[in-house]
């Protein structure tokens, strides 16, 4: 009996044996005879284009009543991968694929060529529709996978506003404007890296958590998509009526600092970035581009003189048409001398004699202090990218000519954002506030985070803004051309420029080119809205009130119409 | 030969291959921090508790004189095949993907197969012992042993939980060999497996859909035949040497299951097939120790009942092993020792104390 169990023990054992030398047999089949082939298989799987898992919050616009419109998203579709060890016949592949979209021709040869690579992008941001018609042409070596791009439906819309989402060496992120500015919110998967290394991941996340870099979501402009297309279709009328260089819109609400509409003629297509032939139409010049504003500065020196009881609407001046300070003479546009008038005739007839009258009451120290006061020369911190300040060292001279061509915009230069953040104290009361862009972030975890306003400081008294918001809403009713634009139900305060433009890197101007600005509010007294317009370099017009009147009030009056406001008088 | 040491050796090699077990379901229960859902932490805390639990079990039961276990066979038998029916009580018996195989005690999911197995084979090495020279009679051995293994088979395949009824077949057909069963017989009893075996796949769409990919690994990659695509890719991306310790990264996405029936795949990627090399090798190892212990037992019931633990224990592994790389149909049975599971752990550690207390008590 014993001897009986012992051999049939052995012989189970041996069964097992043999089954356990099948296992080895076939482990060494798998890891060692076939290793190359399933690493091969791995890294197939392993590698993933990192458009396939790209995702990123969204950017909204939002409209008066709430309605919330995509400016910039993300679109679902496929992209095309050649396997170039397993095509057999690009040429016959090419001609098929290329009748379903467009291919291109030199990148598809010579990827087809890579004979021993496995995966060779050829196509991408193709549509769903498209990617299975390739599909179903059932070609070996022909891959289609699924891809997710940034996608901004209204095309040019806000483009310098949004900037675009593109490469930064290996890396997807935002690159110019809002997508750059809150790119940390914005961005969840840049598909950094091809190979999926989950230990990486994880540490990344608990890098992010520790930094406080996890807060995505997705963000809500101020800007009302009725109010931008508005802007825009009125900027690129006038950029294209006098073939400016460039025309430029900021409308803002001056008790807030919100943004309702900004934008730059010529814009460009963020779905199409790669097209554009020059960089610098990627930035946004309202925040990243100084330019000396011309006599849209003059209602800002009446303010401080008037802000320190140096003057008074009632006072007058003797205007001799010129004046002379350190030998150089400053004229009136026109060269002629008006005699005895008041100070509102300054504004009306945009008199250069009477803002440096004016600014040599205020004192020049007192001038530089308001200046800097309003802001100019310091970035007004708006969550946009690289924005930059005005330069007003000019008058860190005692030279009075500095300060006499700074009272009425010249050789000071500003950023546009800069500009109308000062002007928004002339018609909110006398306060500078920050302005903003974003309504809200609306985070993953559902708060929203609302953007608060915030003043900066005070800089004139209630009263002196009240006061020049009367001179200004004259001037908009008897001066600018005349009076013909004057509103019977309601105010608008208002005031124009014409700024000669300095020769880039060089102290002197220009000949024959102008800078256009445009500047006003409405209703003048507890305005709702400031609209500040300018125009780089127009032909065939001379004056900022011939080029930029009519668009001023064509805005404003959709504006007034638009936000329903009661009419004022 | 009483109280004869105990079999060091064998107590070595039992600690290196539950510590071994441990480091790699270690590593490869990182592969959940990536999902949903799973907690890391708690998966290893739990199987360091059931480790240590099924140790204070293996203590207790090497202790306890085996001979003890032949009195309790039937009773203990007959509990564990009660408690096993109770998966289908649908308060606390519940399941997932389609088999019901757990019961709730509250404190802990139980899976009381694992306990039918080792009542199972204290039971057959009990009635076989019993049988003397009738287990040769076809009447009085065959029929008898078939019946009792069909009331196992039946509550098994309605569960249905194949894998474990192919280890407790396959054991009890290996315990009723040693036993002096015919070798007719016993190629008769592999014929009915394979019959039944084939009835099985013919009512059941789910074995059937694995013998489809048993026999064509192509077959529906994204379906059914993901697992064994995929553990195939772990374990020939693993290499000779491996990727390293913890290193694995079909673990993370795509491998399911990382630390249950694939955890041999994971560690194939780690380790290489040198680490196969040497896992297969302490399991044969690990046979032949125990199989010497029962070779070397003075009656039949310690021979039995040694055989058929150790065998039951090797047979799972590699049961396991050949469907993760695909030369048996996937059956979702666990790595004895490895693979997660705090009852498997704890009764595997128990069955080994008996074999132990043979080791000793001859």
């Amino acid at each position: 009996m014993k001897d009986g169990f012992t051999l049939r023990i052995r012989i189970v054992y041996i069964l097992i044996f043999l089954f356990g030398l099948g296992i080895l047999g076939r482990l060494f089949f798998l890891q060692i005879l076939h290793h190359s082939d399933y690493k091969e298989m791995a890294n197939r799987q392993y590698f993933v284009s990192p458009a396939q898992y790209f995702d990123r919050g969204s950017i909204f616009f939002e409209s008066k009543d709430g309605e919330i419109v995509s400016a910039a998203t993300i679109k679902e579709g496929c992209l095309l991968a050649i396997n170039p060890t397993l095509l057999e016949d690009p040429e016959d592949a090419y001609n098929k694929i290329s009748q379903i979209i467009d291919l291109d021709k030199d990148l598809f040869f010579k990827s087809a060529d890579k004979k021993g690579d496995n995966y060779e992008e050829v196509a991408h941001k193709i549509s769903k529709e498209k990617g299975e018609e390739i599909m179903n042409l059932n070609l070996k070596g022909i891959n289609i996978y699924s891809e997710r791009w940034r996608y901004y439906p209204g095309n040019e819309m806000a483009s310098r506003l949004l900037g675009f989402v593109g490469y930064n060496e290996d890396k997807l992120e935002g690159r110019y404007g809002l997508e750059k500015y809150y790119d940390r919110i914005l961005s969840r998967i840049d598909g950094e890296g091809s190979i999926v290394n989950s230990f990486a991941e994880i540490i990344m996340d608990i890098k992010k958590v520790i930094t406080g870099d996890s807060i995505k979501g997705d963000i809500v402009l101020t800007i009302d998509p009725e109010v931008q297309s508005f802007l825009e279709d009125n900027l690129k009328s006038i950029y294209e009526k006098y073939e400016a260089e460039m025309a430029g819109g900021i409308i803002i609400d001056p008790q807030t600092g919100k943004i309702l509409a900004m934008s730059i003629e010529p814009g460009f297509n963020p779905n199409f970035y790669g097209e554009e032939k020059s960089l610098s139409v990627f930035l946004n010049p309202i925040t990243q581009s100084v330019f000396e504003m011309g006599s849209i500065m003059k209602p800002l020196t009446l303010a401080a003189a008037l802000d320190q009881n140096k003057i008074t609407p009632q006072m007058t001046y003797d205007d001799k048409g010129y004046v002379i300070l350190n030998n150089k003479k400053i004229e009136n546009y026109d060269g002629k001398a008006r005699g005895v008038v008041a100070m509102q005739e300054i504004l009306n007839q945009s008199l250069n004699t009477g803002a440096v009258y004016v600014m040599q009451k205020l004192g020049k120290e007192e001038f530089k202090n308001y200046v800097i006061n309003y802001g100019l020369g310091e970035k007004t911190g708006i969550d946009l990218p690289d924005e930059i300040s005005g330069l007003i060292s000019n008058l860190n001279s005692d030279r009075d000519i500095e300060f006499a061509t700074a009272s009425f915009g010249q050789g000071i230069a500003v950023t546009p954002i800069e500009m109308a953040s000062a002007l928004a104290t002339l018609a909110n009361g006398g306060v500078l506030i920050k302005p903003y862009i974003v309504e809200r972030i609306e985070t993953d975890e559902g708060i929203s985070k609302k953007t608060e306003t915030r003043e900066k400081r005070r800089v004139l008294k209630e009263e002196t803004s009240e006061e020049i918001s009367r001179m200004l809403s004259k001037v908009f009713d008897e001066a600018l051309m005349g009076g013909i634009y004057k509103m019977d139900r309601y105010s608008v305060a208002a005031k124009t420029g014409t700024a000669q433009v300095n020769i880039e890197g060089v102290r002197g101007y220009e000949e024959d080119q102008y800078i256009h600005t445009f500047f006003g509010y409405a209703p003048a007294f507890g305005a709702r809205f400031l609209t500040f317009l300018f125009l780089v370099k127009p032909q065939g017009v001379k004056y900022a009130s011939h080029s930029l009147s009519e668009p001023f009030v064509n805005i404003t009056k959709f504006l007034l119409n638009y936000y329903q406001v009661p009419p004022d008088r | 030969m009483k109280n004869k040491n105990y079999d060091k050796f064998f107590f070595w090699i039992v600690c290196l291959t539950v510590l071994a077990g441990f480091f790699i379901l270690f590593s490869a229960s990182m592969g959940l921090l990536s999902r949903d859902g799973a907690d890391f932490s708690s998966i290893i805390f739990k199987q360091i508790f059931f480790g240590l639990l099924g140790f204070v079990i293996f203590l207790i039961t090497s202790k306890i004189n085996y001979k003890k276990w032949q009195k309790f066979a039937l009773p203990f038998f007959i509990f564990s095949f009660l408690l096993t029916l109770l998966v289908f009580e649908p308060h606390i018996g519940f399941g997932h993907s389609g088999a019901k195989r757990w019961i709730n005690l509250g404190f802990v999911n139980f899976q009381p197969s694992e306990l039918l197995k080792i009542a199972f084979i204290v039971y057959m090495a009990s009635w076989i012992a019993s049988r003397k020279d009738d287990i040769k009679s076809f009447k009085f051995g065959f029929l008898p042993f078939l019946v009792i293994t069909a009331f196992v088979g039946l509550v098994l395949i309605a569960e249905p939980d194949i894998g474990t009824l192919g280890v407790i077949a396959i054991t009890g057909a290996c315990m009723f060999f040693i036993g002096g069963g015919k070798y007719s017989q016993v190629a008769l009893m592999f014929f009915l497996g394979l019959a039944l075996l084939y009835v099985l796949v013919l009512i059941k769409p789910h074995a059937m859909s694995r013998i489809m990919v048993f026999l064509n690994p192509g077959f529906d990659p994204q379906g059914v035949g993901y697992q064994l695509k995929q553990s195939l890719i772990a374990v020939g991306s693993g290499g000779i040497f491996g990727r390293g310790f913890g290193m694995s990264i079909q673990k993370f996405h795509f491998l399911p299951e990382p630390i249950g029936d694939s955890i041999f795949a994971v560690f194939a990627e780690e380790f290489g097939f040198l680490g196969g090399l040497f896992l297969i090798g302490l399991l044969l190892f690990f046979l032949y120790r125990g199989l010497k212990i029962a070779m070397n037992s003075s009656n039949s019931f310690a021979r039995l009942l040694g055989s058929g633990i150790i065998i039951s224990i090797i047979v799972q592994s590699f049961i396991n092993i050949g469907s993760i790389i695909g030369i048996i149909p996937m059956t979702g049975i666990t790595l004895t020792f490895i693979s997660q599971g705090g009852s498997s752990l704890a009764i595997a550690l128990a069955s080994v104390g008996i074999l132990f207390n043979i080791s000793r008590n001859g």
